[in-house]
């Protein structure tokens, strides 16, 4: 245990002491490691150890928190106590409890240890994917690599008498090519994670793969006109194409917002708020994907949960605290980057689930469109639901037929009448990654999709 | 954390057991609490207690590192030999030999006064006023407005084999506030916040800026004169200021490279880097490589004066240090102060008065994604008022603004005297005035 059974217990009963009803302790303990090549020399090493406490109290809709890198017996004490000193100033309500061990099952199996893997090696391996990036074609002048891993261990414990812990290892290699020309610069970018060990590059995809991705996508656009900007027929590609529907409405039903009516899909549950073919999920458990977890940080097993079905709103994502409000139990969704953040409702694996649409119907139905074969990250306000995001890969579609490539595009609109504007979705779902921020952190989450169609959309351009 | 001198012993002891005599450490301990009311509850109070640590060690002629925010005498060996094994993995580099740095030069002292702090108690009583204040100003103040609010302080210290013993301690507070207003089916949003006095926000302002958005409309397509606000250049001197960077510069991720004493910027431009802005509570007099820190011209009269570097990357560049290393677990890379352009002469009516038709940009979002550091493309959702007659008039929303940053910089026409930075508890901040752009696309209706 990353500390004993005993001091846990004993900083829950002081931080129920003055009348909170509700106290949970999550302790943490992980190593980061990252190696950066450029240019094909080692350019840093890097290794961050992450390590410390946190401890929150509710009082019915009130919550405290504090949190604490000693994990001496006094230091975590002394945090219980501030906790109880903020809650209340009454006497002990909850119920006396004993602490009982959970362990959980775990999916996600591991067969090459990111430890147990030399830092000499996995440089070696980025300066694989460098190579391979740079060898591309003579219009590449620039390559960076970086390979990092995370071993984190956590243990959550609370005053219903939960006592359990995970351990999740992340793996995730990422290459940024430059291809230059005529002293203009363009970017391309491949960065693939999973929660699982060094075996990700050889079954999921190689470090040369990685590089020859980024190099790709840095000539083409070096290649690509400037985007005229207007409204279009847009199709989005699968894969981190989903990006759209995490900006778009998966930050809209967190319970963060939801439960103080903080998100324009707040109080529409059971109601349309999309297109009949969207169905949209926020999956925990699929087995090394980088936004599984086996628990989430408050320890609830995480869930598959069926966000949108058929366009009807069916449920939203939702951490204990925010749930009570709300009156709905958690749904395996609180997470936090690291203890010294507060957890609340956080997305893990969001995809629109595979439709019946024919990619080539797709493409074909665009007379005067832009397909958008890579996108970039966005962001929302998810009180007004405008969103936006960047397109780093686009060409425009004439009478049918994908044409030249395009450049510099960014879309942007509102995300209930986008949602409601997805009117084709193809068969072929596939997942990117990214690193998801909120108020509780950055966490890894994956975006997914097929290839789908959104009937007009706002493209910013020159 | 256990003292100082109880850290030096330890390191010193787990470097000699691997024959290592060159190192050095930067500790830290702070405490902080924050407190969040939405609408009329207190919801969410919180504090911490942090300490770290980052650790340099020199063997054989390579440098390695790491942190850690345990810092005791048990895991201080385990992280030496982390730092050792990391130092194995670096290629010996002909044009850098790193070192551990001393001096007998006087290092600049801290000129920002006590910063306003306070107790929990406090908190509670400002942001109860703070959100009263929000409501009673305006009956469409709605539901889900909040406040936010934060104090913090703490000290670091620099030890090294050399002697060197440096510190540097900071306090600092801030108040942040997000309205909510309603008018039928639309729903605006405003962000406010103020570093220092935390009783002082402006809650009339705060309401003003969401009311004035309610029914917005849309613009035409095209190419249009823009003014800035402060806010939104910040984020764009946010976004690019690594081009600014020496390291950036040599590897060809930023068009500056040889440009040092050319012209990149409208000559109204002066972008200047100052770690020791008056009152600020976040000043550095030292930096991650232990050099003492300096204001210096970024850019003068639109023309290039300095690129910034830490000592690895001056040394590579054939140059001096700017004392702008930022030491992390990767080790020493290159980070800007208060990073700012200087106010110019004109009132905001003046410039907006030069301005004569145009669009007014007062937020803009997804800087993250859609502003390519590299090539200097952008492409942003952006929201503001339209400029006609030399005035403001009516809000506009949902469109976008194009371009180029470096044109963008060659392209300024007016720079007013309303000087504003960012609101952060961080070393590394911008500041900007508000900023007449001639010509930039527009994509809207």
């Amino acid at each position: 245990m990353l500390i004993s059974p005993d001091l846990i217990k004993k900083a829950l009963d002081t931080a129920l002491s003055t009348g909170a009803d509700f106290a949970e302790v999550f302790v943490e303990e992980s190593f980061n490691n990252g190696v950066s090549l450029v240019d094909s020399r080692v350019d840093s090493v890097s290794s961050a150890v992450i390590s410390g406490l946190g401890i929150r109290v509710y009082s019915g809709l009130r919550s405290a928190s504090a949190s604490t890198s000693d994990l001496s017996d006094d230091a975590v004490i002394a945090a219980a106590r501030n906790v109880a000193a903020i809650i209340g100033d009454g006497k002990r309500s909850a119920e006396p409890f004993v602490l009982t061990e959970r362990v959980n099952t775990n999916i996600h199996r591991i067969e090459i240890v990111p430890s147990s893997v030399s830092s000499h090696d996995k440089a070696q391996l980025v300066r694989k994917m460098c190579l391979s990036a740079k060898s591309y074609s003579p219009l590449i002048s620039q390559v960076t690599g970086t390979f990092l891993d995370v071993d984190r261990r956590i243990l959550v414990a609370n005053s219903g008498g939960l006592l359990t812990e995970d351990r999740q290892i992340r793996c995730r290699m990422a290459c940024s090519a430059v291809a230059s020309k005529g002293g203009e610069s363009q970017t391309g970018f491949c960065g693939p994670g999973r929660r699982m060990g060094m075996e990700m590059l050889e079954k999921i995809i190689t470090p040369e793969e990685i590089g020859r991705e980024a190099a790709r996508q840095a000539v083409v656009n070096i290649e690509a006109d400037y985007i005229e900007s207007g409204v279009y027929p847009v199709a989005i590609e699968n894969g981190f194409g989903g990006v759209i529907f995490h900006e778009s409405c998966g930050h809209s039903l967190e319970a963060t917002r939801v439960a103080y009516g903080l998100s324009e899909f707040a109080g529409k549950k059971g109601q349309q708020i999309a297109n009949e073919k969207v169905t949209a999920v926020d999956d925990g458990t699929i087995a090394n994907a980088w936004g599984s977890i086996n628990i989430d940080d408050e320890g609830t097993p995480s869930q598959k949960n069926i966000l949108i079905e058929n366009g009807i709103l069916k449920r939203y994502m939702v951490d204990r605290f925010n749930g009570r409000r709300m009156g709905e139990p958690s749904s395996g969704s609180a997470r936090r980057q690291n203890y010294q953040y507060t957890p609340t409702s956080r997305m893990t694996n969001t995809y629109i689930a595979a439709g019946n649409d024919e990619d080539e119907d797709i493409i074909a139905s665009m007379d005067d469109g832009l397909y958008c074969a890579k996108m970039g990250g966005g962001s929302v306000n998810p009180t007004t639901g405008e969103f936006n995001f960047a397109v780093t890969e686009a060409y425009r579609v004439k009478d049918g037929k994908i044409g030249r490539a395009v450049r510099g595009a960014s879309l942007i609109g509102k995300g209930s009448r986008i949602l409601m504007d997805i009117d084709m979705v193809g068969k072929h779902m596939l997942t990117g990654q990214g690193m998801c921020g909120s108020s509780s952190g950055s966490v890894p989450t994956d975006v997914g999709q097929p290839l789908i169609r959104v009937k007009s959309i706002t493209v910013g351009g020159r | 954390m256990i003292s100082i001198d109880i850290l030096k012993k330890t390191v010193a002891e787990a470097c000699g057991a691997l024959t290592v005599t060159d190192w050095e450490f930067i500790a830290s301990s702070g405490t902080s609490i924050s407190a969040s009311m939405i609408n009329d509850e207190l919801v969410e109070f919180s504090s911490s207690q942090d300490t770290g640590i980052t650790l340099r060690l020199i063997h054989d002629g390579k440098e390695g590192s790491v942190t850690s925010d345990r810092v005791d005498e048990e895991i201080i060996p385990m992280l030496v030999r982390k730092a050792y094994e990391n130092s194995l993995i670096k290629e010996t580099d002909e044009s850098y030999s790193p070192e551990i740095f001393h001096t007998d030069e006087k290092y600049p002292e801290k000129n920002s006064p006590s910063s306003f702090s306070c107790t929990a108690e406090e908190m509670k009583k400002v942001l109860s006023a703070t959100q009263k204040a929000l409501f009673e100003s305006d009956e469409r103040v709605a539901q889900g407005t909040s406040s936010d609010i934060a104090s913090s302080c703490g000290e670091s210290f620099l030890e090294n084999s050399s002697g060197l013993s440096l510190s540097n301690s900071y306090s600092s507070s801030y108040i942040a506030s997000q309205v909510v207003v309603k008018d039928g089916d639309d729903v605006k949003t405003a962000f406010s916040a103020k570093e220092g006095d935390v009783s002082s926000l402006d809650m009339k302002d705060t309401v003003s800026k969401a009311l004035c958005r309610l029914h917005s409309g849309s613009v035409e397509s095209g190419v249009y004169k823009i003014i800035f606000s402060p806010e939104c250049f910040n984020m764009f001197l946010s976004a690019y200021s690594s081009a600014f960077s020496g390291k950036n510069a040599l590897l060809g991720l930023s068009p500056y490279k040889d440009k040092v004493g050319e012209l990149i910027a409208s000559s109204l431009v002066t972008v200047i880097d100052d770690p020791l802005y008056p009152g600020y509570a976040m000043q550095k007099t030292y930096d991650g490589d232990a050099r003492p820190t300096y204001r210096k011209d970024v850019v003068r009269n639109g023309r290039l004066e300095t690129l910034l570097y830490n000592r690895q990357w001056a040394l590579k560049a054939g140059c001096e240090s700017t004392g702008n290393g930022a030491a992390t677990s990767a080790g020493s890379v290159i980070s800007p102060y208060s990073f700012y352009v200087e106010k110019g002469n004109a009132t905001f009516d003046e410039l907006v008065r030069e301005c004569g038709c145009g669009i007014y940009i007062t937020a803009m979002k997804g800087f993250h994604a859609g502003a390519d550091p590299v090539s200097g493309d952008f492409s942003i959702e952006s929201s503001g008022f339209m400029i006609g007659d030399g005035k403001t008039g009516c809000p506009v929303e949902g469109f976008t603004v194009a371009g180029n940053f470096f044109q963008l910089l060659k392209d300024i026409k007016g720079i007013a005297d309303d000087l504003e930075f960012d609101v952060t508890v961080s070393t590394f901040r911008t500041g900007s005035p508000s900023i007449l752009v001639d010509s930039l696309s527009i994509a809207g209706k």
